[in-house]
């Protein structure tokens, strides 16, 4: 079963047609990419997918089931997470309550002592145990982009949309980004990594696609669609 | 015949509609800033022109001319340097502007009780003759109308251009995009947001000197019918001068227009109560209809990290809350409304502090459940029903608000900042004039205290009892599952559906729950003063209560209880209005109290404690803080 797609999604403002048609699978343990110049329609078919927008036309499917009308909510508990391009973290909790949102409200139902149990664990792979207590509004940027990374990866989703996820990091920070991106498709969540950066998008990915204007233009594997030419025409057009 | 006349006379107050409307749109658009304390500085500058009229005998044209064109603007100004312009500067959010605003109008609506009274004045002075003007064919109009027709064209035309016909509009609509970019652009800001606040407090003055001679001056009836008319500025997107022109004249003559229509019985009462709060009701629809024609910006309650409750003042409270029970019997009377009062505003501590929505309209809920408590008390209140037990009707008057709170919380589920801020307003207004305001609803009710409770001293326990539950209720909901939720929609409402926080339905529980506690406690009011008072459950009192819940801090339970005690007790001890001054003037100080009063002295009280403040970006760990005392006590 495909852990998310789209299925001839369309998506306007006005007059403009930000999505035009696009129909995207995104299997389970791959990490796959949309890169395409500003104003490609990235964004757009990435709030479709979350369902921050609702598309004008066309489905969004998770595991066969339509969820196209369901809220961002309640996608999250069908095992849907995603970061966001700014900081979203809840700044007057501490870390550890940021994180245990997560676990409350996702798919898998646990509680009590399980739940802890998940949380530390959470805490501990990414290297937050020893700010659990703190608040949230006092750490840097770096650190809360771990926060939200583990508050969406808590409740072990099928799927992960992350927006822009080496916006605000150092170098060293960004560095990690494909390997945590690989680390979650190995444990067979299906990855969709929406990002500016094109060498870290080709080394993290498995498959890439490219949009202009609202279209798939080309997709493949990291070395197929950068020989292939659309690539150039997409980023020249912009 | 008889329509064209009374086209002309709804022309009148159509006009003042637009007015208001201009001035809002201008203001909002030339400092970012939704100005509600709008209403106010329109009351205050009638009231002024009042004065120098009627008691000082100054010369009509000369003292129009200080107050519009010299006190208005000067209000404006002093506004704009004392208080918008640091939360500009400082690129505070539209809530916290909100609030400002809001402080403004409790400010001004507590300095008119306090230099003018309760009282309501009959002979505002009149700019314009009234006699009236034959058109021909039996059509009549006031010269009155004709001048405030030209007002409206002449302020319409003066807006629009200011706006978009010159360099300064064009700076200053730069500025509220972007201060410190119009600033590196060579802009001079802070000049400029003077013009632009000095205008609207214009046009509010002359909006109010206009308004005044069509009903009666006191510091409240202007004040809440100019936030009424707001609506027009609300059609008009709070963009389009010309559409609010248009919006006011339609509503001002149609409002006139009904007069043609007669109903008998019930329908008939319905169609009085709509002609007279046409307004109301059009903003009402409004916001509902069209929620998006409101800008939505950011606009949460709640500004910084709650500051941690140590035991010490919750007992120092719980042991002032007892007090007024060793009181002599006319001082436990003025105390009798404190818990009861203070469970309403505990119930804007959750809707508010708790979830980060603005609610203006908790005195509706408040009323509705006095109303109900009363009527459910009173045999054949209910037709059928025999008089309930007065404890009993407090129960049921909660419960059967909160629906009422769920429903009208329903458009809060997708509404932030200013929309959700103004349709809380409306509901709240609109409970006030549908239902308090009509004796159909209000006469021949028997207000009983429960039978146990009959005397002050019992009922003043009683009220402490229910408000000890209301504040434990509201403080579980802070904590857990349900509290985190709660955060998560505070903090960032996207991140929070993202992270599966089902936001509306927290949304609407809160609501649910908070209506339950306001109506609870308008029920307590009601009976511990024996009488059902709609004065008491006002709109404006609403706009209080929720800028003094703000002031103490938005999320402190404490906050909530002793902002109860000063609004009764400041009032009691001094004059009617000087709890509103102290409030209000609260509110304006928001920007350099930030998360409130109680919140801003904890943490000020906290930082004594540990000594000289850490470097920028350091924490003192505790043990950190067992050496910053021992440094400080001279120890080794």
């Amino acid at each position: 079963m495909i852990p998310l797609a789209a299925r001839g999604v369309v998506r306007a403002f006005g007059g403009l047609v930000a999505v035009d048609g696009v129909d995207l699978t995104v299997p389970a343990g791959q990490v796959t990419a949309l890169i395409g110049p500003n104003g490609a329609g990235k964004s757009t078919l990435f709030a479709c997918l979350a369902g921050q927008l609702r598309p004008d036309r066309g489905r969004v499917l998770m595991a066969g089931v339509d969820v196209t009308r369901l809220a961002p909510d309640a996608r999250a508990r069908r095992g849907l997470a995603r970061t966001f391009q700014r900081l979203a973290v809840f700044g007057s909790l501490t870390v550890a309550d940021n994180v245990r949102i997560g676990a409350e409200n996702a798919a898998r139902r646990i509680r009590g002592a399980e739940l802890d149990a998940e949380v530390a664990a959470m805490l501990d792979l990414l290297g937050l145990t020893t700010v659990a207590g703190e608040l949230a509004a006092t750490l840097p940027t770096g650190t809360l982009r771990l926060v939200e990374l583990a508050r969406a990866l808590v409740g072990r989703p099928s799927v992960v949309l992350l927006d822009e996820p080496t916006s605000g990091l150092d170098d060293a920070q960004t560095s990690r980004v494909p390997l945590a991106a690989r680390a979650m498709a190995d444990e067979g969540r299906a990855v969709v990594i929406v990002e500016h950066d094109l060498p870290l998008v080709f080394a993290a990915a498995d498959v890439v696609h490219v949009l202009a204007r609202g279209r798939i233009v080309a997709s493949g594997t990291p070395a197929e669609v950068q020989r292939d030419p659309a690539l150039t025409e997409a980023f020249a057009v912009s | 015949m008889l329509a064209a006349n009374l086209a002309f006379a709804g022309l009148a107050i159509g006009c003042v509609a637009a007015l208001i409307g201009i001035g809002l749109i201008a203001t909002y658009r030339l400092t970012g800033v939704f100005n509600l304390g709008f209403g106010s500085i329109a009351m205050l500058v009638a009231f002024l022109l009042w004065q120098m009229v009627r008691v000082w005998h100054w010369p009509l044209w000369p003292s129009v001319v200080l107050d519009v064109f010299v006190v208005a603007p000067a209000i404006g100004w002093v506004l704009d340097a004392v208080v918008f312009r640091q939360l500009q500067r400082r690129g505070a959010s539209e809530a916290e502007r909100l609030v400002a605003g809001l402080g403004v109008l409790v400010l001004c609506v507590g300095v008119a009780y306090l230099v003018w009274g309760t009282s309501a004045r009959t002979d505002p002075p009149q700019l314009f003759p009234t006699r009236s003007i034959s058109l021909g064919g039996g059509v009549r109009v006031g010269a009155n109308v004709v001048y405030d027709v030209g007002a409206v064209l002449l302020a319409t035309v003066l807006t629009l251009v200011v706006m978009h016909g010159t360099r300064i509009g064009t700076a200053m609509r730069a500025v509220v995009n972007g201060r410190q970019l119009a600033e590196l652009s060579g802009v001079d800001t802070d000049e400029l947001s003077a013009i632009a606040s000095s205008f609207g407090s214009f046009l509010a003055g002359l909006a109010g000197v206009l308004l005044a001679p069509q009903l009666r001056l006191d510091p409240v009836q202007p004040t809440l019918i100019v936030l009424e008319t707001m609506v027009v500025a609300v059609i008009a997107g709070m963009a389009r001068p010309a559409v609010a022109v248009g919006a006011a004249l339609v509503l001002g003559v149609g409002q006139s227009e009904l007069n043609l229509v007669h109903w008998s019985g019930d329908a008939g009462v319905v169609l009085r109560a709509l002609q007279s709060n046409l307004f109301v009701v059009a903003l009402l629809v409004t916001v509902i209809v069209l929620p998006r024609l409101i800008p939505a910006r950011d606009g949460v309650v709640g500004f910084v990290a709650p500051s941690r409750a140590s035991p010490g003042p919750v007992v120092a409270v719980g042991v002032l809350a007892l007090m007024p029970l060793w009181f002599d019997a006319a001082d436990l009377r003025t105390a009798l409304p404190v818990p009861a009062l203070a469970v309403v505003l505990v119930s804007l501590v959750a809707v508010s502090g708790l979830a980060g929505q603005i609610s203006l309209g908790q005195a509706g809920y408040a009323g509705l459940g006095a109303l109900l408590a009363a009527t459910l008390t009173t045999a054949g209140g209910i037709p059928g029903l025999p008089a309930l037990p007065a404890l009993l009707a407090i129960v049921l008057a909660g419960l059967l608000v909160a629906p009422i709170g769920m429903l009208t919380g329903w458009p809060a589920i997708r509404r932030r900042g200013i929309a959700l801020a103004i349709t809380t307003f409306a509901v709240g207004t609109v409970a006030s004039r549908f239902v308090f305001a009509q004796p159909i609803f209000t006469t021949d009710l028997r207000v009983h205290r429960p039978g146990l409770f009959q005397s002050d001293h019992a009922f003043y326990l009683l009220s402490l009892g229910i408000l000890l539950l209301a504040v434990l209720t509201v403080w579980a909901m802070g904590r857990g599952r349900t509290g985190r939720a709660l955060a998560a929609i505070r903090d960032d409402e996207d991140a929070a559906r993202a992270a599966g926080v089902n936001v509306s339905r927290r949304k609407i529980e809160v609501f649910a729950v908070a209506s339950l506690l306001a109506g609870i406690g308008g029920a307590l009011l009601a009976q511990g003063a024996q009488a059902f008072d709609a004065t008491a459950f006002d709109p404006v009192q609403g706009l209080l209560w929720f800028a003094a819940v703000v002031v103490f801090g938005s999320r402190d339970l404490l906050g909530a209880v002793l902002a109860a005690a000063l609004l009764v007790g400041v009032d009691a001890a001094t004059v009617t209005g000087a709890s509103a001054t102290i409030v209000g003037g609260l509110a304006l100080l928001l920007g350099w109290l930030p998360g409130g009063l109680l919140p801003t002295l904890r943490r000020t009280l906290a930082a004594a404690a540990d000594g000289p403040p850490p470097r920028a970006g350091w924490r003192l760990t505790p043990r950190g803080r067992q050496v910053a005392a021992a440094m400080r006590r001279g120890a080794p």
